[in-house]
């Protein structure tokens, strides 16, 4: 009797499997430091999910209401949005709005993988619907909240290998990103130094948000969930008059829901769900779509460098994939090792903010017409 | 749905979807350009119309001549008596 309540007598196969790729995702956040602060609690989720007996995810299971709470409902990625909105500065896009053209550019990624998604259809096994096609595709957004918010809203089945292939690929942004940029640069052009940018000033700083979220309001309001709550963020922060919200939003209060967040993203690492030939096409397609995203930015920046008069530097197209600031990092490392004193941080941080917006621009165009 | 139906559909989606994403973040460009345009112009004029009110400092009268000598001639022994 007592035996038929332990774990080792009700173990199935699938569920040992799913708590070693918890292990998995909990050593790449430990010992590669991949992303940690999300791989650490959707590994330990992932854990906890498949634990037998103890019923983490069935109804009056913890993890079951973390998930409808904060995940189904797309309340804990919005907040986590408002809290990048305080900490992002669009100093750098305000003073060149150029860049903007280069976080669109970016976004090709999306919907080159779209296309992609449905195409796997015609390799049998794989059947993804338009909404799943979609909410794969938005890994190439390379921003792990917009990921999840329209995985949940479109595809929540497939949300877990979704979260866990965007977080991944984000952390793998330094690996990922070099070679291609490499690949469609030639070494002159790596060389470009860029002007200085202009001071931007406070009122400029306040009004920028508010002006997005009016255009947003406008012309694309199934995007206002995510532009508005980054709007928010960046308001408070901007204004100056409520530091206190602001510093909240990007630090406790961001923190906490990261941790409901992981774990709530690890409660869909199920082996039900988790285990299927279906997994392994999205792994693959968000490679691509990461992929695809750096190279159209790049190769956008370098037409804008032939038509513009100022000098533009086609690395800095890379950074167009969000990934905030990490894109922006690895651009401004594979310039400096073209040109040891040539500092594009500042420049690339442009594009990276305009994709933190275009990918939420696409995701309200996917949700508006696929939801 | 066939397959071949449904790459229709993500075509049209990837067509429409990127016109609408350059069409935005384009929009953007303008308004931003326009928006700072405004503001540095605004700021500008604020800032030449407080440099054109004169500080009063400088619209006052000179200080008399007597004026300064006594209060050099009074710094002066204070000075003195310090020692």
């Amino acid at each position: 009797m007592l035996w038929q309540s332990t774990g080792l007598a009700n173990f199935e196969a699938g569920q040992l499997v799913m708590m070693a790729v918890g292990g998995l995702l909990l050593y790449l956040a430990i010992a590669k430091k991949f992303e940690p602060l999300l791989l650490l609690p959707i590994g330990f989720g992932a854990v906890l999910t498949n634990i037998p007996l103890a019923g983490f995810t069935e109804v009056g299971g913890m993890l079951h209401y973390i998930y409808e709470a904060g995940i189904a409902t797309g309340i804990f990625p919005l907040i986590i949005f408002m809290g990048v909105g305080a900490l992002t500065d669009f100093g750098a896009l305000i003073a060149n709005p150029k860049m903007l053209i280069l976080g669109a550019a970016a976004q090709f990624g999306i919907f080159a993988t779209l296309f992609g998604a449905i195409a796997l259809n015609f390799v049998p096994g794989f059947e993804f619907s338009l909404k799943d096609a979609s909410a794969i595709a938005i890994i190439g957004g390379a921003d792990g909240p917009t990921a999840i918010f329209l995985a949940s809203k479109l595809a929540p089945e497939l949300l877990g290998a979704i979260a866990v292939a965007a977080y991944s690929y984000m952390a793998l942004v330094p690996l990922i990103q070099p070679p291609i940029m490499k690949a469609l640069t030639t070494e002159a052009e790596r060389n470009i130094e860029m002007e200085q940018l202009r001071h931007v000033s406070k009122t400029e700083k306040i009004i920028f948000p508010l002006m997005v979220l009016i255009l947003t309001i406008l012309f694309l309001p199934a995007s206002t969930p995510l532009v508005g709550m980054f709007c928010l963020g960046n308001l408070m922060r901007e204004s100056g008059v409520v530091d206190r919200l602001s510093q909240t939003a990007q630090n406790e209060l961001i923190n906490i829901v990261t941790i409901f967040l992981g774990l709530g993203v690890g409660s869909k690492l199920s082996a039900d769900k988790f285990l299927k030939l279906e997994t392994l096409g999205i792994l693959g397609l968000g490679a691509v779509a990461f992929s695809i995203g750096t190279a159209s930015g790049v190769l956008m920046a370098k037409l804008m460098g032939r038509l513009s008069k100022d000098n533009i530097n086609p690395l800095i197209g890379a950074a167009g994939v969000s990934a905030v600031p990490m894109a922006a990092r690895v651009v401004n490392k594979v310039g400096l090792a073209s040109n040891p004193h040539n500092f594009l941080l500042m420049h690339a941080m442009g594009p990276n903010v305009a994709g933190v917006l275009g990918s939420a621009v696409a995701a309200g165009i996917l949700l508006a017409l696929v939801g | 749905m066939e397959v071949t139906e449904l790459l229709t559909k993500a075509g049209n989606l990837m067509l429409i979807g990127m016109i609408v994403v350059f069409t935005f973040l384009g929009s953007l460009v303008f308004i931003t350009r326009l928006m700072s345009h405004l503001v540095i112009k605004f700021q500008t004029q604020q800032t030449q119309a407080v440099q054109a009110t004169p500080l009063p400092q400088a619209q006052g009268e000179e200080i008399a001549p007597q004026t300064v000598a006594a209060i050099s001639a009074a710094i002066h022994q204070y000075r003195k008596s310090q020692k």
